[in-house]
């Protein structure tokens, strides 16, 4: 017993502490086991129906059923086994219906909608690998799972067993057992003692051990990962290059309605100021003064605007001093934790910056606080940053549009931005991206 | 006046050359990239170096870098820094060593050419020259404390204007005063503010940005 203890890492004291929780875990999984023998059949069944005669609605209703009990199997292995478990399947597809009251399939077209939702139920099903890997669990589970989580309570039943017909004997209640050959009752009570505390010591480790094959056969396969994966970059593809569409059309608008009028209406004032040079000296001083406001407008709307597509610090400076100089223009008492080993790629240092400058804009509006620290870090080829602000707190990624936009623009990168903000605070906006550290000076131009 | 100049776009570089000719400067060199500028600056110790602050190779801030580099070496070796955009983190950067003879001014500056000039001289007298952006920034950082908010607007005017590193007689002429009136502003401002007075000028300018700057050691 010891050398189980010493081999899986936990204590003999918490060992038996937990024993009796593990015991009951295990008798739980066993039982299920016996329901996913039953359902077993059933698939058995309702395959040999539909391809024997055609009939698949039982076989549409046993696949909920697996899914439900492979998902409860794959919780159970998280809660109980303490090995998490994701869910593999596809998401399920939207039933599309056209202009003319037809219904697609995902394969062709119907006029019955009730027809065409279950024929994209039955290829949305049938062509997801996990479906298999459910059905080859399935059958497999009642046996392996089944013999995993109740061999140590069966061990335990027996020593109970064994210790109590020893007892009985002894005391004359039951009658000498042939079974038993006539053993020594102390014999016998020791070698039932010895099977509980094995029942005992064999429950948390089998209880982990069904927890692994659990995984083995439920979680996500390499084609699901695959599959997830292309669903995921399709989706941050399509919002990248809408965020960059809507970016350029901003910059249009704003070189539309900013510096090119005001360069016409600069050349509108010089007309005039060319006519009234000699007529009317003191109105072409004026003018002189207007024009150079304009101009000085002009210049400065463009600032603004190359600004906001790529700053000048974070080209000069790279991430560190752009975000020491964004916060010096703030109302903030901002600490800047910022330790990088380098520059990164262009795009990827816009994306942080414009995602700490937007997490600090909303402390500027909302947190009620001047007290906010920025960290940045890179190791292991991840940049990650946060901003802590111990503000009032109640802060919702879900309800902001900001930081809405800023986690789309990192997700293109592979990157995540999560928020922690409880109501009274502190709140933490954190992200992360994966990427890799350019040389320290690379042109930029 | 000897003056080093540094500007990578030729059309710039020719406006100033000429620009800074026709007001009785002396154009010791005009070079286009940060290696080259640090080597002027160290080689000429001209009187005023005129530096953009984006400069070839990198075109990252080589010309901020090399007139820092060269202001270790020399102190107080007056550089008048210009821009597309104005950054407080540079301007600290600037002041930081407390020498004087620092200008940091918008490229548009150069549009109004007696304003500009001043500013050239007022460095190479070992003055300042902030642009008025960057004390904007931080007046507005300030507005919002204790002993800043009992200054009067003609007060706050007056010290924005002495931020930007100007004489009093430069003062009193933006603003219509007598030049009395302007050091009875001063004096209420420094006492208000609780700073050491001065007659120098300079001095007088470097302790009101450093007043400005105060707990924002980022």
């Amino acid at each position: 017993m010891s050398d189980t203890a010493v081999a899986v890492g936990v204590p003999v004291a918490t060992r038996l502490r937990r024993a009796p929780r593990d015991l009951a875990l295990d008798a739980a999984l066993g039982l299920l086991s016996l329901g996913e023998a039953a359902l077993a059949v059933a698939t058995v069944l309702s395959l040999v129906l539909w391809f024997g005669l055609g009939m698949f609605p039982l076989f549409l209703l046993v696949t909920v059923l697996i899914r439900r009990i492979a998902n409860t199997s794959r919780e159970l292995a998280g809660r109980w086994s303490g090995v998490p478990v994701a869910v593999p399947y596809r998401p399920r597809p939207r039933l599309e219906r056209t202009e003319h009251g037809w219904y697609w399939s995902g394969k062709d077209y119907h006029k019955r909608r009730w027809f065409a939702a279950v024929s994209l139920r039955v290829r949305w099903i049938w062509g997801d690998p996990a479906t298999w890997r459910d059905l080859a669990w399935l059958l497999a589970d009642p046996v392996v799972g089944g013999a995993l989580a109740l061999f140590p309570v069966l061990l335990v039943l027996t020593g109970v067993a064994a210790v109590l017909l020893a007892v009985g004997q002894a005391a004359g209640i039951v009658g000498e057992l042939s079974w038993l050959g006539g053993t020594e009752v102390p014999l016998q009570i020791a070698v039932g003692l010895a099977c509980v505390a094995a029942g005992a010591a064999f429950a948390g480790p089998l209880l982990r051990l069904h927890g692994e094959w659990t995984s083995l056969l439920l979680k996500p396969g390499r084609r699901g990962k695959l599959n997830d994966r292309v669903q995921q970059l399709t989706r941050t593809r399509a919002d990248a290059l809408a965020t960059q569409a809507a970016e350029l059309r901003r910059i249009e608008r704003d070189l539309h309605d900013g510096a090119q009028a005001r360069l016409v209406a600069m050349r509108m004032k010089l007309a005039a100021l060319s006519r009234f040079i000699d007529r009317d000296p003191d109105r072409a001083k004026e003018l002189v003064t207007e024009l150079r406001d304009s101009s000085s407008k002009a210049l400065q709307e463009l600032r603004d605007l190359v600004h906001g597509i790529h700053p000048p610090v974070l080209a000069e400076r790279g991430l560190r001093d752009a975000l020491r100089a964004f916060v010096l223009d703030l109302p903030l008492d901002a600490t800047m934790d910022i330790e990088l080993p380098g520059r990164f790629e262009p795009a990827v240092e816009a994306a942080v910056y414009f995602s700490v400058c937007e997490a600090l804009a909303n402390v500027v509006k909302h947190a009620e606080t001047r007290d906010v620290t920025v960290r940045l870090r890179f190791a292991d080829g991840l940049l990650t940053g946060a901003v802590v602000d111990e503000g009032r707190g109640g802060a919702d990624l879900a309800a902001g549009s900001g930081l809405r936009g800023i986690a789309q623009r990192l997700e293109a990168f592979d990157g995540s931005l999560s928020v922690v903000s409880r109501p009274g605070g502190p709140t933490r906006v954190s992200l992360e991206i994966p990427c890799a550290l350019c040389s320290p000076k690379t042109s930029l131009s | 006046m000897r003056v080093v100049l540094a500007e990578d776009l030729a059309l710039l570089r020719d406006g100033l050359t000429l620009l800074l000719q026709s007001h009785g400067f002396d154009i010791v060199a005009a070079v286009e990239t940060g290696p080259e500028l640090l080597k002027a600056l160290l080689e000429h110790r001209p009187d005023v170096a005129v530096v953009d602050v984006r400069l070839p190779p990198s075109f990252t801030d080589e010309g901020l870098q090399a007139a820092l580099a060269a202001r270790k070496q020399v102190p107080g070796l007056p550089v008048l820094v210009l821009s597309q955009h104005v950054e407080q983190l540079y301007a600290n950067e600037l002041l930081q060593d407390g020498a004087g003879g620092v200008g940091y001014l918008l490229k548009d500056r150069v549009g109004d050419a007696e304003e500009f000039v001043e500013a050239v001289r007022r460095v190479a007298a070992g003055g300042t020259a902030m642009d008025a952006t960057v004390i904007a920034k931080l007046l507005a950082r300030q507005a919002r404390n204790e002993p800043f908010e009992t200054l009067s607007p003609r007060e706050r005017e007056v010290l924005e204007m002495m931020a930007e590193g100007r004489s009093n007689a430069g003062i009193a002429q933006s603003l219509n005063f007598s030049d009395g009136t302007v050091g009875k502003h001063i004096s209420n401002i420094f006492t208000k503010l609780n700073l050491p007075p001065s007659n120098d000028d300079n001095r007088r300018v470097l302790a009101v940005l450093t007043y400005l700057n105060r707990g924002k050691a980022v």
